[in-house]
């Protein structure tokens, strides 16, 4: 069963193609990151899956139903988190989650419930006028699942936000996943692409990746690195034997050499037989996977 | 049901904002007040002198009639100076010194004489059509009251001589006369006594004229302009926190919270026309209160009638604004909207001038400006202690046309874009 299915959907504005044929499907309790550069179509994506634009190709169904026709009791089960949230800023904090709370036809005390998940509860009385940044984003946030909505649509939910902020609210994401509640968060930020079930790129509106984020790296024509640790007096040697094997350093240190590998697996084990045979100690030989950000980098412009 | 839960809610979110903004509130309320107090405290209700100099032949007839009859014509103008020398005058009049120059023009006996009319030239130095007129007025009214006097002064003379002619008719005549030319003489004898009971003033201006209004009280003229100040300014506040707090609600995305909500169109409309038509109604109604209690503004009618009005008014106003702001995209738009349909409500409300004096088709812009039919009743409810007439049923219809409107163009919007 899918909460959300969208089907070749297309939109343009004037001659340009904002979105182009994005098709996409979400089950209950799964979390789609949808990631782009900026100006790739995620913002007209979310509007679109929201239902709150219509499509010029394609369509886009909610709970079975067109989302541009959903019936009220399905409108309620669908809430969208805005990068900057929709505030009153003449409204306390409490004020303005339980006002969000009377529109979406909820009791009062869910409200308060969804301040205290946010971590609000001894801000409630805060004038959003008043309130940090940090506090605006909560607030936004308590608004939004107010409802305790199937289905979040957050659009660039963690921009702006400190490393601490954006971990909390991907903490909130994951416990809604364990309630069984699905999500399409947008962002710019690859590394969060590790945090969702599917990763879906979208450059220039159309879609150049969609699959699990662990496949990400594997669209990637990048080498991993085999960083070898050894006593520095021994350093020097190392290097020269490394060289002779056509294994050459791309980076040193006093104690350390790095080695890009197409093949990590297999240039561990050379250098494992080199340094046996050679009778030097080692201290450590690890790999790394290529970073996540050069992954996504090599991704979007390989396909401009 | 839902939809007025929904309403509600939004409704008091409304009145939640302003009431957080007291500054405004009194802005809303004082501001429009201390205007018209200051208007009619500084305000000069008394005829404006006109400073004015006569030119013409100096010794002539004129010169005696100008210094002779100045106290009768003094109630239109005040007479400055004679003087022969017209550029020495119309350069007085440049300088602002004087303000009208009549002009006597010379040979005036001759040109009677022929069966001729001599021409007055009046010069003035006004831009101003308003004052234009009241010049006019004033001169030719002086004018005319110089022609009168001099004729009164004429017919005087005359009238001696006349008495004089009787008395030596009487003894000269009387004693030679046939007796049925005696009874001739006898009848035009009785004639010219009654004549001669006449005054020449009586002669020369045989009407007075007594202006009286059917108000029977005389009203000031911040007492005229206090209902119209009351209705443009209503319809003021109310189409421009209309159009701004729907414009407002769309740029911080809350309209987009409320279609995600849900919450109906008609549920929005209807909560934003509850809570801003009553805190225009308020104002409306604290503007009148203040302006009755503390600048002895009239009010000879029914409070019902009153209040019926300014309902009206509020609602007709602030369904306008709504209908506006689903036109506008900004806040600036919606505000700059808000100032032209002010402006528009200047000349077509009757605020400033009578309606009658506006041509078809422009005329029927009164029939979409609330504050045209609120004016009229409010005058008449304020000043002629009648009632509203059909104003409240214009402006009932007004609303209900503004809100069908509003929100049409709103759901249009939703579900096109």
């Amino acid at each position: 069963m899918t909460i959300l299915t969208a089907t070749g959907v297309t939109r343009r504005f004037g001659g340009h193609v904002a979105l182009d044929g994005l098709s996409l499907e979400v089950s209950p309790g799964e979390t789609v990151g949808l990631i782009g550069p900026s100006g790739g179509g995620k913002t007209t994506a979310v509007r679109l899956l929201s239902g709150l634009d219509r499509p010029d190709a394609g369509s886009v169904t909610l709970f079975g139903r067109p989302a541009g026709q959903l019936r009220r009791r399905d409108r309620s089960r669908v809430a969208l988190l805005a990068q900057e949230p929709a505030l009153v800023d003449d409204f306390s904090i409490a004020e303005h989650v339980r006002f969000a709370a009377a529109i979406r036809r909820v009791p009062a005390d869910r409200a308060d419930a969804a301040i205290e998940r946010v971590g609000l509860a001894d801000k409630a009385a805060t004038r959003l006028a008043d309130a940090s940044g940090g506090m605006k984003r909560r607030a936004g946030l308590a608004a939004a699942l107010v409802g305790d909505p199937e289905l979040v649509l957050a659009d660039e939910p963690t921009a702006g936000l400190d490393p601490i902020l954006r971990d909390e609210l991907w903490s909130w994401f994951a416990e809604r996943r364990s309630d069984g509640r699905s999500m399409i968060v947008t962002t710019q930020h690859i590394g969060e692409a590790t945090r969702c079930d599917r990763v879906v790129v979208l450059r220039a509106g159309s879609v150049i990746f969609d699959a699990e984020p662990e496949r990400l790296r594997d669209t990637a024509d990048l080498p991993e690195s085999v960083d070898i640790v050894v006593a520095p007096a021994v350093l020097p040697q190392l290097v020269d034997l490394l060289i002779a094997s056509d294994l050459w350093p791309v980076r040193r240190t006093a104690d350390s050499v790095t080695i890009d590998a197409a093949n990590a697996a297999e240039t561990v084990g050379t250098i494992t037989s080199l340094l046996a045979d050679n009778a030097l100690d080692v201290i450590s030989i690890d790999t790394r996977r290529p970073p996540i950000d050069d992954v996504f980098r090599q991704l979007v412009e390989n396909q401009a | 049901m839902t939809i007025l839960v929904e309403a509600l809610v939004i409704a008091r979110k409304e009145l939640t904002e302003l009431a957080r903004q007291p500054k405004v509130l009194l802005l809303i309320v004082l501001g429009p007040f201390v205007v018209l107090a200051a208007f009619g405290v500084g305000y000069r209700n008394e005829e404006v002198a006109l400073r004015t100099v006569f030119v013409g032949p100096l010794d002539s007839p004129y010169e005696e009639a100008v210094n002779r009859y100045a106290d009768a014509i003094e109630a239109y103008i005040v007479p400055v100076a004679f003087t022969s020398d017209f550029l020495a005058a119309t350069e007085d009049l440049r300088a602002d010194r004087t303000d009208i120059v009549i002009v006597l023009p010379p040979g005036v006996e001759a040109a009677t004489l022929e069966g001729r009319r001599s021409e007055i030239a009046v010069i003035h130095n006004s831009i101003d059509p308003i004052e234009q007129i009241g010049i006019d007025f004033a001169t030719e009214v002086a004018v005319r009251e110089l022609n009168a006097t001099v004729v009164s002064a004429t017919l005087d003379e005359l009238l001696a001589t006349a008495r004089t002619v009787d008395n030596i008719v009487d003894v000269q005549l009387e004693t030679r006369l046939a007796p049925d030319e005696r009874a001739e003489l006898d009848d035009v004898r009785a004639l010219v006594d009654k004549v001669l009971e006449l005054e020449a003033g009586t002669l020369a201006r045989p009407f007075t004229g007594d202006a009286e209004s059917l108000v029977r009280t005389f009203v000031r003229p911040e007492q005229h302009v206090a209902p119209g100040a009351t209705g443009l300014l209503i319809q003021h506040l109310g189409v421009s926190i209309a159009a701004l707090s729907l414009v407002r609600d769309d740029r911080r995305g809350l309209l987009t919270d409320y279609r995600l909500g849900p919450a109906s169109v008609v549920s929005v409309m209807l909560g934003k026309l509850l809570s801003l038509s009553g805190i225009t109604l308020v104002a409306g109604s604290l503007m009148t209160s203040l302006q009755v209690v503390f600048l002895d503004i009239p009010f000879r009618g029914s409070v019902l009638d009153a209040a019926l009005v300014l309902i009206g008014l509020a609602t007709a106003s602030v369904s306008f604004g709504l209908a506006l702001a689903t036109l506008s995209r900004s806040e600036l738009y919606a505000t700059q909207s808000a100032m032209i349909v002010l402006l528009i409500a200047l000349f077509f409300s009757g605020f400033l001038l009578d309606l009658d004096r506006i041509r078809p088709p422009f005329d029927a812009i009164a029939n979409i400006i609330p504050a045209a039919p609120a004016i009229a009743a409010l005058r008449n409810i304020q000043l002629r202690g009648t009632g509203s007439g059909s104003a409240i049923l214009v402006l009932a219809i007004q609303s209900i046309l503004g809100m069908g409107a509003a929100s049409l163009l709103l759901a249009r919007r939703w579900r096109t874009s």
